[in-house]
């Protein structure tokens, strides 16, 4: 479908036509943090602040879903029934739960979408492994409107990973930031009809402003600072696993989890019950492998007992096992666990470190890096990338 | 001779004279705006410590039960004057085996508040310079530069804090820092009168507010020097579960009260679990109150004297508690 | 909203109503009661069989001394929606194993505190001791407790 062009001023409008069929979430700034919050009208989106602090996945992977309610009752005794058939016993009363209101997420960037993409390999079904039907039902009622990153940040390295502050990969509609207003390219049938539902919020965009959203975007991925280059990360991360460098990365983690909870992409969870009286909820809820009993077997025995494994296990499982199982990486160089962190890991050194085959010094991957990076300006260049893993 | 250098030095000896296994300190993270731990094992490279008032971390979380690797290491490590407070409050508990460390005391004269100055800039902050004493020299990556005044700037903790040197360490690095007159002066806790004229009501309605955003990362107690059973907490025990896995304001104010009275007598305020919460949680506003009233209670400054035992653990008959 | 423990969602929609106020709803009150078991266990028995009439709100739990009480045992029950929590132990220097009641009531002191700076008023959070053949003094206290909570109604409490 053709590009479109929304002005600035029609921005709070265009939110308001969306929130009539649909819950909208957008980046809100709340006494000077900003975070994905629900919109309601008369609240200013914050598009300045790059990054909110957490990504957007809990409104599509619920940090808390109660996906069952239960309770013990009486089973009816059947009229006319003797002897054993007559004694009454108790059963339980199953209520499954699967809610999937229709929301509409405005102002998520690039990398937060790719974050979704990679996530539904897991959920998705992909491969034959299991199908998740929570996930999916509120995958699908989602519509992802992304925002160009303007401002990469300085732990930003989406195009290190193939993406780019501009990928359409994932996105429903993208909008980029130009002179007064918003250059916006719907993408799938979802941004097609979202794009037609606003009407005369959004005008036919002139030639100047479609080339000044292309240098917009090309000057954006240039600001985004190679990190390392992938190639042979998977096969070094392999062949050190036990190395003795993970201990020494390791050191200063505290093994708490925040880079876990803020990422785009993690998605383990726990399954628990909560019975009160003869009432309950099985729920399933984020957890995550710094959480130090999270593979804690009945026996007591733990296979990742030390902060050390449950490390290497978090950046090993991203580039490693991840992507032998999902063909697809499972970072998407948003920087969240970085800037969030309380000791400041930084995944582009461990990546660099242990991603460097044994041999090779460390430092070369930068080199290479910026070759990804033109690539990935190529690509965001090409309108018609369908945004394939590279 | 600078502070620094007095710890680049003292961690070079420890090392080559192998009274450590490793020494932690203070280095530059990804930019200058940024330090984090430095765990250094090789005297040769002592001298990526650094010293400067935006080195916030508590170190002592790192000798806490269960973190040094291997278990058995012997440990050198910095501690500003409210980190000394934590350790004293392990050593008081028998927590931390004391032949095991080797501890060098920085004086501190204000620790600086980053989340304070991120507040100022709309772009990100990259560099932190310190161009005289007392002042902050703040560069974005959007190029813009502001030079501030350092007690502006300072963690709320810092603005009265009582004890600015260390109070249990082999070393120092560096001649003492003025300290408060002790007698006079009571602890400040003027930072609560806000809250505490609220009424009930308000109270309840801001504490849901902030509690919901809380995402139960659990960084607040695992970087608590004074959590030891961080690993095996109840919060995380799901059989039985006494602390209900499920993440929403309730569920979180009672697991962040859990942790609250488990560090009761053993937390100084040292601040590290506030500067740790991702999501920007005031747990001081807990924390502080119950310092408040444990000092109301036993005229008690938890991690002070070694000597001394935390209130918590020991009882006096002519307590006066109750009817 | 499609779940209230969506942490972002709930905490943006809801500053509503005042805790126990307009919105509260319409119950008799639930008051957990948690005592040792060689006193004021003993004393709710010995009322008991002394026929001293008494409030129905009151639900006993019963442990073996007030040493073993966890402040966290009072916050649980008020997370768990309880609307007023009444702990009771032997009177100092009569607990069972000598000093479990001396340690106890420094940590309920500051549970008690801690738990009014939470905004639950102090009506709701009471501590005492009451001995065994205290019957009488049993009656009066969750009288006087469960009238106090009865007075402010049932809790909606919105943090804890
Ligand atoms: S890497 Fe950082 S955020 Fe992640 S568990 Fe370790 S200390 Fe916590
Ligand atoms: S691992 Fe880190 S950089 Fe990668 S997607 Fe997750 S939070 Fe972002
Ligand atoms: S650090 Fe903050 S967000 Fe994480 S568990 Fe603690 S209070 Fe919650
Ligand atoms: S609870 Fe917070 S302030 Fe207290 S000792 Fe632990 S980290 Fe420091």
């Amino acid at each position: 479908m053709a590009s479109k062009y929304l002005k600035s001023e029609q921005l709070p409008a265009f939110l308001e036509s969306l929130a009539k069929n649909a819950r909208v979430v957008a980046p809100f700034k709340r006494d000077g943090v900003t975070q994905y919050e629900p919109w309601q009208s008369g609240k200013d989106v914050e598009l300045d602040v790059l990054l909110a602090k957490q990504s957007p996945k809990e409104y599509v992977f619920l940090q808390t879903e109660t996906y069952l309610k239960f309770g013990y009752e009486m089973a009816p005794v059947p009229e006319g029934a003797e002897g054993e058939d007559a004694v009454p016993y108790e059963t339980v009363k199953v209520d499954p739960q699967n809610e999937a209101p229709k929301q509409v997420i405005f102002g998520l960037r690039p990398c937060d979408v790719r974050g979704f993409v990679q996530m539904d390999q897991v959920f998705g079904g992909y491969g034959g492994f299991y199908f998740d039907p929570l996930y999916n039902a509120r995958r699908e009622a989602t519509t992802l409107l992304a925002v160009t990153c303007r401002e990469p940040r300085s732990t930003c390295f989406c195009t290190s990973v193939g993406g780019c502050p501009s990928s359409r990969e994932g996105a429903d509609v993208l909008f980029t930031q130009i002179e007064g207003g918003f250059f916006v390219e719907p993408i799938t049938d979802k941004g097609e009809a979202i794009a037609e539902a606003a009407g005369a919020a959004l005008t036919d965009p002139t030639d100047t402003q479609a080339t000044e959203a292309n240098e917009a975007k090309l000057a954006s991925a240039t600001k985004v600072d190679p990190a390392f280059d992938l190639e042979g990360v998977r096969d070094a991360l392999h062949d050190n696993i036990a190395d003795k460098r993970w201990a020494d990365l390791a050191m200063r983690c505290v093994s708490c989890g925040t880079c876990t909870y803020v990422c785009p992409s993690c998605y383990c969870f726990s399954i628990n019950d909560s019975i009160v009286e003869t009432k309950g909820d099985r729920y399933r809820c984020w957890d995550n492998c710094f959480n130090p009993v999270y593979t804690e077997e009945t026996s007591g025995h733990n296979p990742r007992a030390k902060k050390m494994n449950r490390f290497r296990n978090r950046f090993s499982h991203k580039f490693w096992y991840y992507p032998d199982k999902y063909d697809s990486l499972l970072c998407s160089g948003c920087g969240r666990c970085i800037a969030n962190c309380p000791t400041r890991i930084d995944i582009r050194e461990v990546i660099r470190v242990m991603g460097a085959p044994k041999e090779a010094p460390a430092a070369s991957g930068a080199v290479a890096a910026s070759a990804a990076a033109a690539a990935a300006v190529a690509a965001a260049a090409d309108t018609t990338t369908e945004g394939k893993e590279a | 001779m600078s502070r620094q250098d007095h710890i680049r030095e003292f961690a070079a000896n420890a090392l080559t004279e192998k009274r450590v296994d490793y020494f932690i300190g203070w280095k530059q993270g990804y930019n200058s705006s940024e330090m984090i731990p430095a765990f250094v094992t090789d005297p040769a490279e002592a001298d990526q410590l650094v010293w400067n008032p935006l080195c916030h971390h508590n170190l002592v979380t790192f000798i806490k039960r269960n973190m040094p690797e291997p278990a058995d290491a012997k440990v050198g490590l910095c501690v500003k004057g409210c980190d000394s407070r934590t350790l004293v409050a392990l050593l008081q508990e028998g927590l931390v085996d004391k032949d095991r460390l080797y501890v060098v005391g920085v004086p501190c004269d204000g620790i600086v508040d980053r989340r304070k100055l991120e507040k100022m800039f709309s772009s990100e902050i990259t560099e932190i310079e310190f161009p005289e004493r007392g002042k902050v020299k703040v560069t974005t990556r959007a190029g813009e530069t502001k030079e501030l005044d350092q007690k502006d700037v300072e963690l709320i903790g810092c603005a009265h804090c009582r004890y600015p040197n260390p109070l249990y360490s082999d070393n120092t690095a560096g001649p003492l820092e003025k300290e408060p007159d002790r007698e006079e002066t009571k602890p400040d806790w003027s930072a609560l009168e806000q809250y505490e004229s609220l009424s009930d009501d308000v109270k309840q309605a801001l504490l849901e507010k902030i509690y919901a955003t809380c995402i139960r990362c659990f960084a607040c107690i695992h970087v608590c020097p004074v959590c030891v059973c961080w690993d095996k907490c109840v919060n995380r025990s799901r059989q039985p579960e006494l602390v209900s896995q499920k993440v929403g304001p309730k569920e979180n104010l009672l697991f962040q009260m859990v942790h609250m009275f488990h560090v009761a007598g053993r937390c100084p305020s040292c601040g590290a679990c506030d500067r740790a919460c991702p999501v920007e949680i005031p747990l001081g506003l807990l924390h502080a109150k119950m310092n408040k009233e444990i000092y109301d209670m036993f005229g008690f400054e938890p991690g002070v004297k070694l000597d001394e035992k935390p209130v918590f653990q020991v009882f006096d008959l002519k307590d006066q508690f109750g009817d | 909203m499609a779940e209230a423990t969506n942490n972002q969602a709930s905490g943006a929609a809801t500053t509503g109503a005042a805790p126990g106020g307009a919105g509260a709803p319409d119950r008799p009150v639930k008051v957990v009661g948690i005592v040792c078991n060689w006193c004021s266990y003993a004393g709710a028995d010995t009322a008991g069989v002394g026929r001293f009439k008494q409030p129905a709100n009151l639900r006993l739990i019963r442990v073996p001394c007030t040493g073993r009480i966890d402040p966290l045992f009072a916050l649980k029950a008020f997370e768990k929606g309880a609307d007023g929590v009444l702990i009771s132990g032997c009177h100092p220097g009569d607990c069972h194993y000598s000093e479990g009641n001396y340690y106890a009531r420094r940590k309920f002191e500051l549970a008690e505190r801690m738990i009014h700076h939470l905004g639950i008023p102090p009506e709701r959070f009471k501590w005492t001791w009451v001995s065994a053949s205290e019957g009488q003094r049993w009656q009066k206290v969750v009288t006087e407790f469960v009238a106090g909570v009865q007075k402010l109604g049932p809790r909606e409490g919105k943090a804890l």
